[in-house]
């Protein structure tokens, strides 16, 4: 089966600074994918590349066999991608129904003339895309919390309402940069559970950046490894987990000499 | 924060007053109060408004409606609210000489072009300078259209389509919202500051541009001898009459606006004000919306054009200054960004006051300040506006979540203080 998602030898750079440097990557339809390595890597702007927010300078990224790269941000948002932020950027003097009714912004019709005019027909579609908002909320685990306003949701909350907003695209894929960024131990087993769900009950094909091992481990059944913007690894979290470049690249080459003189 | 707010008198929705209000509300006759109150003040205060002029001198009637109609704009929160606050609004006029009648036409064309503004800037966070220039669209349509020979410009002269009034309003409705496109497509790109300098440029060329063709607007010397709206057999030719119409326009513009802000389209304006990137991100065209509310907002300033060449009588190059997309932006910021019931508020003061204040003097001990609102006017203007960012940065009736975004902004200050 051909990969849902296809990276071909993309780069970017800033002015001097090479960010990512030839990627190469291939994604499984309904997999969940982590994307890991040391700060700086180049993860995020990955992420930013896949979704539009930088066009790569060189190199090819394929989504559901089109090409994506280069296309504006709504385009690609279309196309069936959505993601999460890392610093999270929720419509934060929005509700969080309203952020999630953004996010069915494509797969609903109304426009300012049938807005003006308000016919049954327009206030059904209304009165149906809050109960569809109302369903992901409570997908997310944010039942109850629909009007409140996005800056006043605790901060795992507002991850959540992230999640709850990109799935509200009804994307086939979801980037999610840092799901559990912050968390105790109690709410990274809980995001762990909401990110199986998304696989399981929506079949969306899911990659993650992920910094805590026990996470990555958890849910990835494929990771990709990356330092100084270049894949160095590939695999099963245990296959990536004795590969020699990873551990050189977590714990410098110093610490493995002397471990290997013992 | 300054020190010297503190010794300021406590607000009415300070926490002291909030929890004895909410401690009344709890018990059962506090509960009724609540409830059926409001019903029981509104038309107090309607008829309190209506009937000022009847037995007050300029400055006291409109220092009555102004309090009743505030209070009116807060409680009306129903359909009957709005019914009674229109009644009050058309009846307002009937008692009124007609230089008061001639202000409340201004206060209710700038409430007209406050809300065509607001979906601008409100709604969808895009700072315009240039407003006045799809006024001066609708304003030199109706001019060209209607203009008899003698009025006319050359241009205008050549051509003849013998329309009325009631023809031009959906005209310049379309001819604005496709200018307001036309604008946008280049300056949309720009954000925040640049934006606002753009339209500013752009409202100036639409100034210059109408006295430099005299061929079409008939230049400097403008165009004029324009006819009234035409009314089964008679024409409305009072200023209070064309207050009703601007009234009625008004409130189509805010049910309009209101339904738009609530639906898929006000949605996405809102999400690109709060953040742009992330809008588009979920799948938000935001130069379609963004052109979308220009256009709309042109809309509304172009009809409100229409309406002030056909009161006036005439259009000159002048009416159409700077001076005019300010006092509309000052209307839509003192009455409260993103309210539409904010706006009738921020036209009565921004727009009434000074003009009933025209020849307010005083005269104490050594000052002697002749013509207040007249010579005095910009000073004045410029305080209030200080006054109002100082004090009361959201305005008068603001959005809810606009008090939220400006507490957010007082907060951070706050940590970066301490």
């Amino acid at each position: 089966m051909a990969p849902i998602l296809s990276v071909r030898d993309v780069s970017r750079r800033f002015q001097g600074l090479t960010a990512l440097n030839g990627v190469s990557l291939d994604v499984e339809e309904s997999s969940i994918v982590g994307v890991i390595g040391p700060n700086g890597a180049g993860k995020t702007t990955l992420f930013n590349l896949l979704t539009g927010f930088y066009k790569p300078t060189s190199g090819e990224i394929w989504f559901r066999g089109s090409r994506v790269d280069g296309l504006p941000l709504h385009r690609i948002a279309a196309a069936g991608i959505s993601r999460t932020f890392q610093n999270i950027r929720l419509f934060s003097n929005m509700t969080a129904i309203e952020n999630v009714l953004v996010g069915q912004h494509l797969h609903l019709q109304t426009n300012i003339a049938t807005a003006v005019l308000g016919l049954p027909a327009t206030t059904n579609a209304e009165q149906h895309a809050v109960e569809v908002a109302v369903a992901h909320l409570r997908f997310a685990g944010l039942g109850g919390r629909e009007n409140e306003l996005a800056r006043n949701l605790a901060y795992g909350e507002q991850r959540r309402l992230e999640i709850a907003r990109a799935i509200a695209l009804r994307p086939k894929l979801i980037l999610l940069d840092e799901p559990t960024a912050g968390m105790n131990p109690g709410e990274s087993d809980a995001m762990i559970g909401l990110i199986r769900r998304l696989r399981d009950e929506l079949g969306v094909t899911v990659i993650l950046i992920e910094h805590q091992m026990r996470v990555v481990m958890g849910v990835c059944e494929y990771i990709t490894v990356l330092d100084h913007g270049e894949v160095i690894a590939m695999g099963t979290p245990t296959e990536v987990q004795n590969d020699q470049r990873v551990i050189e690249a977590y714990l410098g080459t110093g610490h493995l000499k002397s471990g290997a003189a013992e | 924060m300054p020190g010297w707010r503190q010794h300021l008198p406590r607000p009415l929705t300070s926490a002291p007053y909030r929890e004895a209000l909410a401690r009344f509300r709890e018990t059962p006759a506090g509960a009724n109060v609540f409830r059926f109150g409001p019903y029981a003040l509104m038309p107090v205060l309607g008829a309190a408004a209506a009937l000022a002029p009847t037995f007050f001198g300029t400055r006291m009637t409109f220092l009555i409606i102004l309090v009743a109609l505030y209070v009116l704009l807060r409680i009306s929160d129903s359909l009957i609210g709005v019914a009674i606050l229109a009644l009050t609004l058309a009846l307002l006029p009937t008692d009124m000489n007609s230089f008061e009648q001639n202000i409340m036409f201004n206060v209710a064309l700038f409430t007209l072009l406050g809300i065509g503004l607001n979906v601008v800037v409100g709604y969808a966070g895009l700072l315009d300078l240039g407003f006045v220039a799809f006024f001066a669209v609708g304003a030199y349509l109706y001019a060209l259209i209607t203009a008899p020979d003698a009025g006319a410009s050359e241009w205008a002269q050549t051509w003849d389509v013998g329309l009325t009034f009631w023809a031009v309003l959906p005209m310049a409705l379309v001819l604005a919202a496709l200018i307001g496109v036309l604008l946008g497509i280049p300056v949309l790109r720009l954000r925040g500051d640049y934006l606002a300098i753009v339209t500013l440029g752009f409202g100036e060329i639409i100034r210059i541009l109408l006295t430099t063709e005299d061929y079409y607007t008939g230049g400097p010397r403008g165009m004029f001898l324009l006819p009234k709206p035409p009314f089964f057999g008679r024409e409305l030719d009072t200023a209070y009459e064309l207050y009703l119409v601007v009234l009625v326009l008004a409130l189509i513009a805010v049910f309009a606006a209101e339904r738009i802000r609530n639906s898929r389209v006000g949605r996405a304006w809102e999400a690109i004000r709060e953040d742009e990137d992330v809008a588009s991100a979920m799948g938000i065209d935001t130069t379609v919306y963004k052109l979308l509310a220009f256009a709309m907002g042109a809309a509304i300033g172009g009809v409100g054009g229409v309406v002030i060449a056909a009161k006036q009588g005439s259009v000159f190059p002048p009416d159409f200054s700077l001076e005019i997309s300010i006092n509309v932006l000052a209307v839509v910021i003192i009455g409260g960004m993103g309210n539409v019931r904010g706006i009738l508020l921020g036209a009565l003061l921004v727009i009434g006051l000074p003009d009933v204040l025209r020849d307010f003097s005083i005269n104490f001990w050594a000052i002697h300040l002749d013509n207040i609102g007249q010579d005095y006017r910009l000073v004045i203007f410029g305080a209030a506006l200080v006054a109002v960012m100082v004090l009361r940065p959201e305005g008068f009736l603001p959005s809810k979540r606009r008090v939220a975004e400006f507490r957010e902004a007082d907060l951070l200050q706050e940590e970066m203080a301490t």
